[in-house]
């Protein structure tokens, strides 16, 4: 018995990174990390915004996969968080001429409640159900805004609000607010990984993978589903609230409610490898970015004599539908690999795995779900 | 009257996405589309071109059923085994369509000309020959489907393949081309809604997304699979939505919908009518 | 004592108490639909024997279980666990409570080798517990894996286990989950008769060592020489209860069985 528990601590030590040799994955991830801290000595204050940017919406990116990664609820329709979030805080400094850090925290809680909305339906909704009532919820919100125009600003949103950080000069607001950014995002990623590789993170997953195998090992699975949602309204809720504040993000669908945003971040996470917490954190990065160059690229289509400026999104969005539809496990295995070698929780079990990724399950537990509840289907 | 016009042009909507979950099972999240393909192609032949209106209406019904059938054989059909790689990809083919429309035509609302002129009289009431056609043309249909569900051949095979598409193989029905005739169904039904939709209303490159947050509910709540069901929800929807416009503002029809979804989802998540969920 | 023979007594002759057993089953009825699943059916499990619950297939044993276990809500009936009321609890309530149960269609984690899939029963349902503290549930779950014959198999996954595996795995994180009381659905079902054999052994010596079990089989052919007694049902509704003998004897049980083993 003694060598065996042994070489069950031994693994365990071993996930840990227990102090031994640095594990590679965290050298490499302290590397990234000075490459971020110097960048502003290396590029100019428009890439910092662009960085900005994507910090946030790797946050949003993040905060989803908590939720969908996790839970293996895929919601559809997750800017109903970041809205909520945004729109609170934007309202509250703009209106009620709060400071900007007091309109966040209000943000935040404010979210926290719309992930009470969500999650008491989703908790009894299963995986397909709970996709196509997350799809309508921004719907709905934005039908809302439209409503009361005058409040919530319509489709073209509200004006900008005061910014968090607000030096002499755009150069140096700029950079202050991708310090901000930057910081904000490994907060909320060491708060994320920190949990999800917890006892927490495991009984997430196992909850992912059978509900009923929890429950009968006598663990509520209501209750840490509903943690997961909270986790997630929070942390998107947060950087909503705060991208509102800095000078790249402003309270308007097009940033937080559009079907874009909500698809946007499912894409980038199961890109970046879903369920893992750092796949959505580069994915989310890598994405942003990805698509944002595709802005620079100005096109003129003669034929129609219209200059397309939405072109860029159009021409994006079919380069990921292409992709999402040719190899769907394809690149994502790869780059799924890629991101447990820096980090997964199940890195060294990928051996003995059958080669059965994050994604697969979620998928296949989907078609069982279907299956058990609308009978036999296919052969 | 105006409600019974606008569930009819819901559940058109509505049964062309109920019959695609029912036979295939998956969730067409594109479905909203062929609407605004509908509703675009009729204006673009009758106002831009300047055809006659009834060619537009052909049109109208070919076009997105044309598109539909692109989207299964080039695309769904391979990879309809999975459910949510088909409602991401589905979405993705919506976001850009709205994209591309929004490009192409703007973002104004446009009209569609009426297939029939002039009033006519109807029990003491003035309405217009346009919304009166439209009634009995959207009943009708809906007549009609009911009919061919029950009746035809070809009806009774959607139904077996809906059930178990194992079985139905066994009797000779092949179930790619049953799933191939229920896209086209839902392409044809939902342009016609779309037309319908331009015409009494307006044409606008939101109406895809707003046919959707409609129709979903709809499908839902009457249980998805349940022609029956659907229809039942569909006219609660259309009475729901004209109370609601007579009596408050139109954004409000957005939001309603959803709210009784989530509402009766939390009470009976199989939806009205839908399957009994056994032991 | 007189009280015993009545006690044991099944069937629907009189309301049972919930001091009659350790878990106690009165008039227990479930219906879908139009469909009576479960009719009136009482019986009750005495402490730290094992109980054997049979009956041809699709005779409802399942569906009891279910009941019992908090998968479903039973439509009238009530359920008793160490004398408190435990009708429609959820089921991980009714873990905690102390009632454990495998399944027949074997649940486990794939997606995790046996160990964990052990290690994860043994963690406690709280959120805001003192975390980190995994050396000790490693040890435990290490020894509940070796009691339970998968002491090599500790890193496997699941789907490279053997039928056989599996059920041990199953028994295993039902242990893990400390019940005083385990039902074990179908066990036998696709073992070799080896194996059969050894499993029989792991229950009897569970047993001894505290537990209280109730298996439920399709027939007696595992069960006669471990089972203290058996209650047999049919159509969802109480046949018979007695001895082993006396059971296999008996022309009610035989005639559900159409004098012989359905499939």
């Amino acid at each position: 018995m003694n060598d065996r528990l042994s070489t069950v601590r031994e693994r365990i030590a071993s996930d840990d990174g227990d102090g031994r040799l640095p594990n590679r994955r965290f050298v490499v991830g302290v590397l990234a990390l000075l490459v971020l801290l110097a960048l502003p000595v290396g590029t100019g204050p428009l890439f910092l915004l662009k960085m900005t940017g994507a910090f946030y919406f790797a946050i949003f990116a993040m905060s989803w996969d908590v939720v969908s990664g996790y839970t293996g609820n895929l919601s559809f329709g997750h800017s109903f968080i970041f809205a909520v979030g945004g729109y609170t805080a934007a309202l509250l400094t703009l209106d009620a001429q709060l400071s900007p850090v007091v309109s966040v925290l209000v943000g935040v809680l404010a979210a926290i409640v719309a992930g009470l909305v969500i999650g008491f339906p989703a908790l009894r909704l299963r995986g397909p159900y709970f996709a196509i009532v997350t799809f309508l919820l921004p719907s709905a919100l934005t039908g809302l805004f439209v409503l009361y125009k005058g409040t919530f600003g319509g489709e073209l949103g509200l004006p900008s609000p005061a910014y968090l950080l607000d030096m002499n000069g755009q150069v140096a607001t700029i950079t202050a607010n991708y310090y901000l950014a930057l910081f904000v995002f490994v907060a909320m990623f060491a708060l994320l990984f920190a949990v999800t590789r917890s006892r927490i993170g495991e009984i997430l997953t196992a909850i992912r993978e059978n509900e009923d195998a929890v429950a009968s090992s006598g663990i509520n699975p209501v209750k840490y589903k509903l943690l997961a949602f909270e986790l997630s309204a929070a942390v998107g809720g947060f950087g909503a609230a705060l991208f509102v504040h800095t000078p790249i993000g402003g309270a308007n669908p097009t940033q937080l409610l559009a079907v874009a945003v909500s698809i946007n971040v499912l894409l980038a996470t199961i890109l970046g490898g879903i369920g893992t917490i750092v796949g959505p954190a580069i994915g989310g990065v890598v994405f942003y970015l990805l698509r944002d160059s595709l802005d620079s690229i100005s096109w003129n289509i003669p034929v129609l004599g219209v200059s397309f400026s939405s072109l860029d999104l159009i021409l994006f969005s079919i380069i990921i539908l292409v992709v999402i539809y040719f190899i769907p496990d394809g690149i994502v295995g790869g780059v799924q690999q890629t991101a447990r070698r820096l980090g997964g929780p199940d890195e060294e079990s990928a051996m003995t795995d059958g080669g059965r990724s994050t994604l697969e399950r979620i998928l296949t537990r989907y078609r069982r779900d279907l299956e058990e509840d609308w009978g036999e289907r296919n052969e | 009257m105006n409600a019974l016009i606008l569930s009819a042009v819901f559940a058109l909507v509505s049964l062309g996405l109920t019959l695609i979950f029912s036979v295939g099972g998956i969730f067409n999240l594109a479905h909203g589309v062929n609407v605004t393909l509908g509703a675009f192609s009729a204006w673009y032949i009758a106002t831009v071109l300047g055809y006659n209106i009834w060619f537009a209406a052909v049109i109208a019904i070919v076009v997105p059923a044309a598109f539909s059938v692109l989207l299964y054989k080039g695309m769904i059909r391979r990879i309809q085994e999975q459910p949510m790689t088909v409602m991401t990809v589905t979405l993705l083919v919506e976001l850009i369509s709205e994209y591309s429309i929004r490009e192409i035509i703007g973002i104004q609302s446009r009209s569609v000309p009426a297939l029939f002129g002039g009033i006519i009289h109807v029990a003491g009431a003035t309405i217009a020959v346009n919304q009166a056609a439209a009634f009995v043309i959207t009943w009708a249909l809906i007549a009609v489907m009911f009919v061919v569900f029950d009746r035809s051949r070809l009806g009774k095979a959607v139904i077996a393949t809906s059930m178990s598409a194992r079985g139905a193989a066994l009797v000779g029905i092949e179930k790619d081309q049953i799933q191939l005739y229920t896209w086209i169904a839902a392409g044809a039904l939902a342009g016609i809604a779309g037309l319908f939709f331009g015409s009494l209303r307006t044409a606008d490159w939101s109406m895809g997304m707003n046919a959707l947050v409609i129709a979903f509910p709809i499908v839902v709540l009457g249980g998805m699979g349940s022609i029956r069901g659907t229809l039942i929800a569909a006219n609660f929807f259309g009475f729901l939505n004209v109370f609601i416009l007579s009596y408050s503002d139109p954004s409000l029809s957005k939001i309603v919908p959803i709210i009784v979804l989530i509402l009766i989802l939390l009470a009976k998540p199989q939806g009205l009518l839908g399957r009994e969920v056994g032991a | 004592m007189s009280g015993m023979s009545e006690a044991s007594a099944g069937g629907t002759d009189r309301a049972l108490e919930p001091s009659d057993g350790l878990l106690v089953i009165d008039r227990l009825t479930k219906e879908f639909g139009g469909l009576t699943a479960v009719d009136r059916l009482s019986f009750c499990i005495r402490q730290q024997e094992i109980l054997g619950f049979i009956g041809p297939n699709g005779a409802g044993k399942s569906t009891v279980f279910n009941c019992v276990t908090g998968v479903h809500a039973p439509t009238s009936g009530t359920v008793w666990l160490d004398g408190q009321e435990v009708t429609g609890k959820p089921p991980h309530e009714m873990v905690k409570l102390g009632l454990g149960r495998t399944f027949q269609n074997f649940r486990p984690l794939e997606d995790r080798p046996v160990v964990d899939n052990v290690k994860l029963a043994l963690f406690p349902d709280e959120i805001l517990s003192r975390d980190g503290w995994n050396r000790d549930l490693d040890a435990e779950a290490v020894a509940i894996c070796e009691r339970v014959g998968l002491g090599e198999q500790l890193f496997h996954r699941p789907s490279e286990l053997p039928h056989a595996g599996l059920l041990r795995l199953e028994l295993g994180r039902a242990l893990a989950t400390e019940p005083t009381i385990l039902l074990i659905d179908e066990p036998f079902a696709g073992l070799a008769n080896l194996e059969v054999e050894e499993i029989s052994k792991l229950l009897v010596e569970l047993r001894d060592d505290g537990l209280t079990l109730v298996i439920v089989d399709h027939n007696m052919r595992g069960l006669f020489s471990i089972i203290d007694r058996a209650v047999v049902i049919n159509f969802g509704s109480f046949v018979a209860e007695g001895l082993p003998a006396e059971i296999k004897n008996d022309p009610k049980v035989q005639e559900s069985y159409l004098g012989g083993e359905r499939p």
